[in-house]
């Protein structure tokens, strides 16, 4: 656990630019890649990283030094994430993706291990994470952020009950949770897939069928 | 977005029970030490049936494309930006420019050194020896200068005397939030059916023309006031953070009711700004504006210039039309900015006020062509209430 040095905190505290820079700075990376994971692209992630930021600018003084900057830092990125989720489902209009619509996924391969006991091959940028990405945003926030800070962010247990206020149990529960409901999004997504393919088939069988 | 929650039904694990899931997640959790998996191959053994460790197999591969998703880096200057941002909306001063300002105080502040550039400023007498040439060219244009705008407001004040009607004192009232409110009181005709100036409003919302020559009707609804004591914001810098509560309230005047519904009507059918800045998503009805602090009194009473070659015609008075539009706006000041631009540029009076309570915005549905859906473009916005009085008939 690294904590900064008591000099370092209390000029942050009052206020000076180089000491906030000093501890901010270097945790901007995993900042937007958790904004990044937890709202799905890359404008809003930007946008959600920057309010991150702010928040913790304006709060430093709440930091007390007793845990790892990171970990405040990580705790203050997923609220920002997580009220995002929250005023975003209140206002009406959400894009709804359908399973049953793989145009919304035009870019999304069949990739092979989806189905249980398929391979464990992982491609990035290719099908099989354009699978796991669109089944991450099919998640409920709290499920998505339990996944993104243990798989994304690589955070043991304890870190992430810090980072989200949730004793060891229920983290424990949530991210088996959600790795249920991840694995049976990706399912789903493959089955919409396969149906739509079949469907693209069958039509150009019956377009070739009816020109000759 | 489709949120799911399993319910194990359906789909890969359904007929496991809640344990047997449990353990199957476990073992996909399992550590591998360097790349070397035989404790996970150790561990899928625990499993009873084929099915189970192929779930176990399927699980930890979504685990290792998770980690294998590339995120990218943080943009560059979001620090800064994020710190600008800060400072701007917390009206707070970086500590080390305090500093500076202090004449002769060294900062306390260890660490490594700071350029500074110190300003030699030059005492005003010394300067106005040094360049009393071009000081005395300067005084004689400006002298010329307020000569002339002398006479041309002498000519001006000299013609309204003359064109005034008998029987019209106007007064100024104050209305206690800053605007200089002209109040009237005059002795109209008994045939004036819109009863007597003073007597729709209450305190501080009286306004009247001067009866001499119209002018333009934007002018005088631009001396109505909201309320005093709707708190108003002067920047976008200010008002942005307040959007984000929910409570910003666009406050703008119009000087044609029917300008006002086409302006909002093209603006429902479009959105706004080259990074989709904002889209109006409809109207507002006025209880919740009243609930959110707009306070529940008459509209302002307008006086409407008649006819110009009708001088003795009764100038009929009207009450401001007001009416209320929802737009989601991103909570940006370069946002903001967008949505005064466009109103200004069509001609309205606008400012930024700040009710005391978020207005509730659950009532006005999305457009039809999805105001803020991802499908237009539109980021992250809030609900931005724009309530427009308007000059009727015009």
């Amino acid at each position: 656990v690294s904590r900064p040095d008591a000099d370092i905190l209390e000029r942050a505290h009052a206020g000076d630019r180089e000491a906030i820079g000093s501890l901010i700075e270097p945790e901007l990376d995993r900042v937007y890649a958790t904004c990044r994971r937890m709202v799905g692209n890359a404008d809003d992630a930007a946008e959600l990283a920057q309010d991150a930021v702010v928040r913790a600018i304006r709060g430093i003084g709440t930091y007390d030094g007793r845990s790892a900057f990171s970990t405040w830092l990580t705790r203050v990125t997923m609220n920002t994430c997580l009220s995002w989720h929250r005023s975003r489902g209140r206002r009406k209009g959400i894009r709804a993706a359908s399973l049953d619509n793989a145009d919304a996924f035009p870019d999304r391969g069949t990739g092979p291990g989806g189905e249980p006991g398929g391979g464990d091959g992982v491609q990035e940028g290719g099908p099989r994470a354009s699978l796991v990405e669109a089944g991450l945003e099919r998640l409920k926030p709290e499920h998505r952020a339990v996944l993104v800070l243990r798989d994304v962010r690589e955070l043991d247990y304890d870190a992430i009950g810090a980072a989200l206020d949730l004793p060891l149990g229920t983290v424990k529960s949530r991210i088996s949770r959600a790795r249920v409901a991840l694995r049976e999004a990706i399912v789903e997504l493959e089955a919409a897939q396969m149906r739509a393919s079949t469907k693209a088939d069958t039509t150009a069988g019956t377009d070739d069928a009816a020109a000759e | 977005m489709t949120q799911r929650q399993s319910n194990h039904d359906e789909g890969p694990f359904a007929g496991l029970d809640a344990r047997t899931i449990e353990a199957i997640v476990s073992v996909a959790e399992t550590a591998s030490a360097g790349g070397d998996d035989s404790a996970f191959e150790s561990a899928l053994r625990s499993l009873a049936s084929d099915r189970e460790r192929a779930l176990a197999r399927a699980v930890r591969a979504d685990r290792g494309s998770l980690r294998a998703l590339e995120h990218g880096c943080a943009p560059a200057g979001l620090f800064a930006s994020a710190m600008d941002a800060a400072t701007l909306s917390d009206g707070a001063i970086d500590p080390l420019d305090v500093a500076a300002l202090e004449a002769g105080a060294v900062p306390s502040i260890d660490g490594p050194p700071v350029s500074r550039v110190t300003v030699y400023r030059e005492p005003v007498l010394a300067r106005l020896v040094r360049r009393r040439r071009e000081f005395g060219m300067m005084a004689a244009a400006l002298l010329v200068f307020a000569s002339g705008l002398a006479i041309v407001a002498g000519v001006r004040a000299v013609g309204a005397l003359l064109d005034r009607p008998a029987g019209v004192v106007e007064a100024e009232r104050t209305d206690g939030d800053g605007f200089g409110t002209p109040a009237i009181a005059t002795d109209t005709p008994d045939d004036d059916d819109t009863g007597p100036l003073t007597s729709g409003a209450g305190q501080g919302d009286v306004v009247a023309s001067a009866v001499g020559e119209p002018e333009p009707a934007a002018s005088w609804l631009a001396s109505v006031p909201l309320a005093a004591e709707v708190e108003r914001v002067a920047s976008v810098f200010e008002a942005a953070p307040v959007l984000e509560t929910g409570r910003l309230v666009v406050y703008a005047r119009s000087g044609s009711a029917e300008r006002t519904g086409s302006l909002m009507a093209a603006l429902a059918e479009q959105v706004v700004g080259l990074d989709h800045s904002f889209g109006v998503r409809g109207v507002l009805e006025m209880d919740g504006l009243s609930e959110a602090g707009l306070p529940e009194r008459r509209q302002p009473v307008i006086a409407m210039a008649g006819d110009d070659d009708d001088d003795d015609a009764v100038r009929p008075i009207v009450l401001a039309e007001r009416s209320a539009w929802l737009a989601d706006v991103r909570p940006s000041p370069a946002a903001l900015a967008a949505v005064r631009k466009r109103l200004e540029e069509a001609g309205f009076t606008v400012e930024f006020r700040v009710f005391a309570n978020p207005v509730d915005a659950s009532g006005v549905e999305a457009s039809p062509r999805g105001g803020a859906d991802d499908a237009t473009g539109m980021r992250r916005t809030s609900p931005l209430p724009i309530v427009i009085d308007s000059l009727p008939g015009r």
